[in-house]
């Protein structure tokens, strides 16, 4: 097999994380109390390749594009970064995507700015980036192509942009530029440096190419963009398409005719497949998830928002039709990532008006609180997500915030603090660096933690990680989760007897408080 | 679709250049921008709070100059 086009990623991307999804997460953080082969391991596992070195499952984005080049005529292929050596001796194009190349974006950037340590996402693709064969290929006159959610990264890291070599950096949906790219590639002419997709040049539905081999995890997406506007988030800058069942239905049939009998619906709200506004289309989701069934054994969706789950269910009692819809033999729960946010109305109004819609924007804590009791009762385990130093945020946001998480104690789900970055209408705001914490964020992290690690035990004894085949993985991950809680306990009593303010004077130098390191390098 | 090209030389201000030449053309869905200047990859910083804060717009940007450092 002889590619003029290879599209990779770093281990941290092209690897299955064991078919749990949610195991990602942890090559976000750095190896904390085991060493890092290990913690590699645990998150992201070699996959099983061809003989070309192609592998069965790679991320859905990359698949987008190898699908894109394809269909165009281009000789193109997905290659597992362990198999780059003989490909690249003759290939003319390297085409790389990440979701968090220098790890960023949330929730890395807050491992790394907590610890001290850059997390194994970041070490991992750096170490991708200067492996020898892709430096000889480089001298040869390699083109390399950076894309990806992550793309932004690019612009706050100009000495790898130059230490690497990247041609050219996209930024957004790619499908269509891609193809006009790859042939100013080939045929040696002026490559931009950079790409920045703005709406109008998206691809419609209809030039939105379906993946030919199969996704991680067998993610397919369902829809893109997102109606309600939130300030920080980057997606609702994009248009809104639904997919049609058919063509969501052969990207099913790639992943089943893999051999993959679990896929996650994608979406940045998966309850308005199909809705008219906000309002929810009870019969297109209830087909879909009847889709999906019939493929396959198991099923997630990627988010959610909590307005949609407790409108959804008090209109329609559409969460209890949907579950009983999804759970059978195969499955007895349902995993969703979606951000809470902030627990305080007033920067709700400020940063994300319309995230309680239908309800008024006022009632945000109530539907918080009413979505995550819904979710708990259908065994819909979510991975909450806050947002630590929005711009305007005041000790009091912090003090409403720390006061919800009291109220959903007793729900079980996941809550994971973020720090601030500006993405979304926000782009052009300031980062949320360690050094801002304050009192109140360090309350809210620490109920975050206690609420986490209560709940993780449970998820991943009762739900995650049942029966013997997870039985290794299970047990490393409640060791961990043994580690941290002691750790927790030894921050704790420092906290108690000097306070935040009292520890960061005293440059106390431990596994939480090492120096604040720069994420951006320009 | 409206396109707008610019061109920044070495002394041009680029951010001052690039906003005048938008509201110039406030219709313009893609713009090009060349610069040049011989700066390769360190061009992108003369432009990049208009690239940050730039949202509805198509971007191309072409530079002149070595992209890596060998």
């Amino acid at each position: 097999m002889k590619l003029d086009i290879v599209i990779t990623s770093d281990r941290t991307m092209i690897t299955n994380h064991h078919g749990k999804e949610f195991l990602g997460f942890v090559a976000t953080g750095p190896p904390v109390g085991v060493p890092e082969r290990l913690w590699m391991w645990i998150c992201a596992p070699k996959p099983k390749v061809d003989r070309w070195g192609r592998p069965l499952e790679a991320p859905y984005g990359l698949r987008k594009i190898e699908a894109a080049l394809v269909n165009a005529g281009f000789s193109a292929a997905i290659i597992d970064p362990d198999h780059l050596g003989p490909h690249l001796k003759h290939a003319k194009v390297l085409m790389i995507g990440h979701h968090d190349y220098f790890a960023m974006a949330s929730p890395s950037i807050e491992w790394w700015l907590m610890t001290g340590s850059e997390p194994v996402n970041r070490r991992s693709f750096l170490r991708l980036m200067r492996r020898p064969e892709i430096r000889e290929a480089k001298k040869r006159g390699l083109k390399i192509i950076a894309g990806g959610p992550a793309a932004w990264q690019w612009l706050w890291n100009l000495d790898y942009w130059r230490e690497f070599g990247i041609d050219t950096v996209v930024d957004g949906e790619a499908e269509k530029v891609v193809v006009e790219l790859a042939a100013k590639a080939l045929n040696g002419e002026e490559l931009p440096l950079y790409v920045y997709v703005g709406p109008e040049d998206v691809p419609s539905i209809e030039e939105i190419p379906e993946i030919k081999g199969a996704s991680v995890n067998g993610l397919v997406e369902i829809m893109r963009g997102c109606p309600r506007g939130c300030k920080f988030c980057p997606v609702t800058l994009r248009p809104l398409r639904y997919y049609p069942l058919d063509k969501i239905e052969r990207e099913l049939r790639v992943n089943a005719s893999a051999g993959l009998d679990r896929c996650i619906l994608h979406s940045e709200d998966v309850l308005i497949y199909g809705a008219r506004g906000l309002e929810p289309n009870p019969d297109a989701l209830l087909k879909l998830h009847a889709l999906a069934k019939k493929y396959c054994k198991t099923l997630a969706w990627s988010h959610a928002t909590l307005a949609e789950v407790k409108y959804a269910q008090e209109k329609y009692k559409l969460i209890t039709k949907l579950t009983e819809l999804i759970y059978d033999e195969h499955q007895q729960y349902l995993g969703v990532q979606i951000g809470l946010e902030t627990g305080s109305v007033n920067l709700a109004k400020k940063i994300m008006p319309a995230k309680a819609a239908p309800y008024p924007i006022e009632m945000w804590p109530q539907v918080v609180e009413d979505a995550v009791a819904i979710m708990h009762e259908h065994r819909i385990v979510p991975a909450l997500t806050l947002i630590l130093g929005l711009p305007e945020e005041t000790e009091d946001d912090l003090a409403q915030t720390a006061e919800l998480l009291d109220r959903l104690k007793d729900y079980r789900s996941l809550i994971v603090p973020m720090f601030f970055v500006p993405l979304g209408v926000l782009r052009d705001r300031g980062w949320f660096l360690r050094e801002h914490l304050k009192e109140g964020h360090v309350e809210i992290m620490r109920k975050c933690l206690w609420h986490s690690l209560r709940w993780a035990e449970d998820i991943v004894s009762t739900f995650y990680f049942k029966g013997a085949r997870y039985a290794p993985l299970r047990w490393t991950l409640k060791l961990f989760l043994a580690y941290v809680k002691r750790k927790a306990r030894e921050v704790e009593k420092w906290l108690e007897e000097a306070g935040w303010e009292g520890l960061k004077r005293a440059e106390v130098k431990s596994a939480v408080l090492q120096p604040v390191p720069r994420p951006c390098r320009t | 679709m409206s396109e707008l090209v610019i061109e920044l030389k070495g002394d041009d201000n680029a951010e001052e250049k690039v906003e005048e030449a938008v509201r110039s053309k406030p219709s313009a869905r893609r713009l090009v921008i060349r610069i040049v200047a011989n700066d390769g990859v360190s061009s992108i910083e003369r432009v990049r709070n208009f690239l940050v804060n730039n949202i509805s717009r198509t971007v191309i940007v072409y530079v002149e100059g070595e992209r890596d450092e060998a």
